[in-house]
């Protein structure tokens, strides 16, 4: 009797289990997001070593050697004419000689909003006037649920809408 | 007996002790002490695992890499067997965490987190993150809706720590963008895992004399049976295919792997990472917080009396003691002698009952010092004739505070402490009986103490309770500290028993005085003394 009741009791433990695995959570309320995703060399400036002020003065090598930079990007988002992110993007890694990468997402309410997004260089630190600029500026449907995601196609050398 | 058997035990283990013990109780009505499955936490979970092992066998040979949705979305639509082993698959993981946190609160309750058990306690922590991170990789291999959220939020915990040059969050920002690769290295992970945490296990046991790896074949037949009714009952959920380009709604998410999600849904990905951060560190800490309130001294071993025997050291539940060749020996004493190491040694006090000539045990608690404290007891405290001694271990039903008539508590560190010497003294200086209560053999916080002591009392096992002592006056009894009522019925019983033995004894013994008695009369009627009034009068 003790085994049928205990294995009876198990049978109320694993179910206990199998509601534990099956929790419920609460969703997001029903909006829409705009993602930016994309990852871009930008622009590289060569700087000669023996001119490289981030370089201890015993290692700068003599003419001939070049380092190259990748210059910072900002990236600015606007829907609505409401500025959602505005920030520096530098590149990545430890000696920031990685490329930029670009990972954003903003919730929009559901509906067609203007939407404005720049990736342009950095000038705050040097100038370079040949470093390319990407510009977005389309109003774009959004969908309750669905993620928009805007990415730069290099190719086409533009930031375009995944459909 | 108080300065042998102080409870050193910090204060969070006695108060987790007091709060659990109704469940404990349920438990015990339940299932029993053989089936209780608290008491096998451990074994229970490493059961659990391999019943995930083998059933994920099965699972690998239908799962694609290159398809992982529409597999396992196979595997769920096959009614007679995926569907159903998929389920045992993820309940036995369930199970293997929720074993893997009674364990843990075993531990804290027993105090047995400190000093040489601190390899076991770290190797664990390593044990369940290993766990963990198995179960989290199974879970997004499924690649359906929880699969994304787990691996989003995941690596948005990831991305917070500066050590990769690009977010790992891009990986998921499209569905075309998630390399072929990722759920190969996901499989591999989820494979590879396991492996490494047969390592920690190993690790884990290291210490211990003789580990016990599975539970009792009734736990583990109910293991697998219960996890097979409820795996055909309610099958595991499977959700729609994950959407990288959709918002994750409400949905349903294995808690055990997945509590953290709720945490970051609620408080964002820092404060998570924060409090998962903190959460490990703490439990990493536990052996410097959870510890006694001061360290016990190590057993050390009387050389002079040391026989050679080997019992300690085959007695001792975490192999501190071993046999050296003796140096310096003498006439009559033996080539071998029993050897603590200190950095290895608990201080249970278990050696100290294995030793017949009471030569080895923890500073202050040989069996010398046991037999002192006693006569110190029994001179403070003379026995009735119809009174029953209980020694009571304090890790368990000492934790109930019982009291009753004609019961004497004699409270001890640990059943597998008391000497049978300590029993036969008792029984020689009037007690009508003995009953020595241990905490149910699988629930010892020694490991093995009930165990050595029924086989020192009953079996024979050295430093054995001697010939001469009549067993009906002896009695082992196992019960939790959650058992108070049934504990009080066990010991009126006995002491019914036993009293009406000792009744049955001095009537004996005025019977075989009174036929003494009756001879010498006979003999010495001529002289006329002693009268038989008299005789009657000292038999009575």
């Amino acid at each position: 009797m003790r085994h049928v009741s205990a294995f009876v009791f198990s049978l109320l433990l694993m179910a206990a289990i199998a509601l534990l695995s099956r929790f419920p959570t609460q969703g997001a309320p029903p909006r829409a997001a705009l993602r930016l995703s994309w990852k871009t060399v930008g622009h590289r400036v060569a700087v000669k070593a023996a001119e490289d002020p981030a370089l201890p003065a015993h290692m700068r090598a003599p003419g001939g050697t070049f380092i190259t930079h990748l210059v910072n990007y900002r990236l600015h988002v606007a829907i609505d004419g409401q500025t959602v992110a505005d920030r520096s993007v530098k590149a990545g890694g430890l000696h920031h000689d990685r490329p930029l990468s670009v990972l954003e997402e903003v919730l929009v309410t559901p509906g067609t909003h203007p939407v404005d997004v720049s990736f342009t260089p950095d000038d705050s630190g040097e100038v370079t006037p040949n470093a390319p600029r990407y510009h977005l500026t389309q109003p774009i449907d959004f969908h309750a649920g669905r993620v928009c995601v805007v990415t730069l196609n290099e190719g086409r050398a533009a930031l375009e809408v995944l459909p | 007996m108080n300065a042998l058997v102080a409870d050193l035990r910090p204060a969070i283990s006695r108060r987790l002790v007091r709060a659990l013990r109704s469940i404990d109780a349920l438990f015990l009505r339940v299932y029993g002490q053989a089936l209780n499955p608290l008491y096998q936490s451990g074994t229970l979970a490493v059961a659990s695992l391999l019943v995930a092992l083998v059933t994920g066998v099965y699972l690998l040979v239908f799962y694609r890499v290159s398809a992982p949705y529409a597999s396992i979305a196979t595997l769920q639509g096959d009614l007679w067997i995926g569907r159903w082993v998929r389920a045992v698959h993820r309940y036995a993981s369930d199970v293997c965490v929720l074993a893997v946190i009674a364990h843990v609160l075993k531990m804290i309750m027993g105090g047995r987190t400190w000093g040489p058990r601190m390899l076991a306690w770290l190797s664990g922590v390593a044990l369940t993150m290993a766990v963990m991170f198995t179960g989290l990789t199974g879970l997004v291999m499924v690649w359906d809706a929880q699969a994304q959220v787990l691996a989003v939020d995941a690596v948005k915990l990831l991305d917070l720590l500066p050590i990769l040059s690009e977010p790992l969050g891009r990986l998921f920002a499209i569905d075309r963008a998630l390399p072929g690769s990722f759920f190969f290295m996901t499989l591999f992970l989820h494979v590879l895992t396991p492996l490494g945490g047969a390592a920690l296990l190993w690790i884990h046991l290291s210490r211990l004399a003789r580990p016990a790896l599975l539970p009792p074949p009734g736990i583990t037949k109910g293991l697998v049976a219960s996890l097979v009714v409820i795996s055909v009952v309610f099958p595991a959920p499977l959700l729609p295919a994950a959407d990288m380009q959709a918002i994750p709604g409400p949905m349903p998410i294995d808690l055990p792997f997945g509590f953290w999600i709720v945490l970051s849904r609620a408080l964002g990905p820092l404060p998570t990472l924060g409090m998962v951060a903190l959460g490990l560190v703490a439990v990493c800490l536990v052996p410097w917080a959870v510890k006694p309130t001061r360290r016990p001294a190590p057993s050390h071993v009387d050389t002079r009396s040391c026989t050679g025997c080997t019992t300690c050291s085959l007695d001792c539940p975490y192999d501190a003691i071993r046999m050296v060749p003796r140096q310096d020996r003498r006439e009559k004493e033996s080539e071998m002698m029993a050897l603590v190491n200190p950095s290895l040694c608990v201080s249970c006090g278990i050696c100290a009952a294995s030793c017949a000539p009471m030569g080895v045990g923890p500073g202050g608690r040989t069996g010398r010092d046991l037999m002192r404290h006693t006569e110190g007891f029994l001179h403070e405290r003379p026995l009735l004739p119809t009174d029953v001694v209980v020694l009571t271990c304090r890790n368990g039903p000492g934790e109930c505070g019982f009291t009753r008539d004609g019961i004497v508590i004699i409270p001890t560190e640990c059943s597998g402490t008391v000497h049978t010497s300590q029993v036969e003294l008792l029984l020689r200086r009037g007690a009508a009986g003995v009953c020595v209560l241990s905490c149910p053999p699988r629930d010892c916080a020694s490991r093995e103490g009930p165990k050595w002591l029924e086989q020192r009392m009953f079996l024979g096992r050295e430093a054995e309770l001697q010939e001469r002592v009549d067993r009906r006056r002896v009695r082992v009894l196992s019960f939790s500290a959650a058992q108070g009522d049934e504990i009080v019925s066990a010991l009126a019983a006995f002491q019914t028993e036993v009293v009406a033995l000792a009744r049955a004894a001095a009537e004996a013994a005025a019977q075989s005085e009174l036929d003494a008695g009756d001879k010498r009369e006979l003999g010495a009627a001529d002289e006329g003394e002693p009268t038989l009034a008299e005789c009657h009068e000292k038999a009575s």
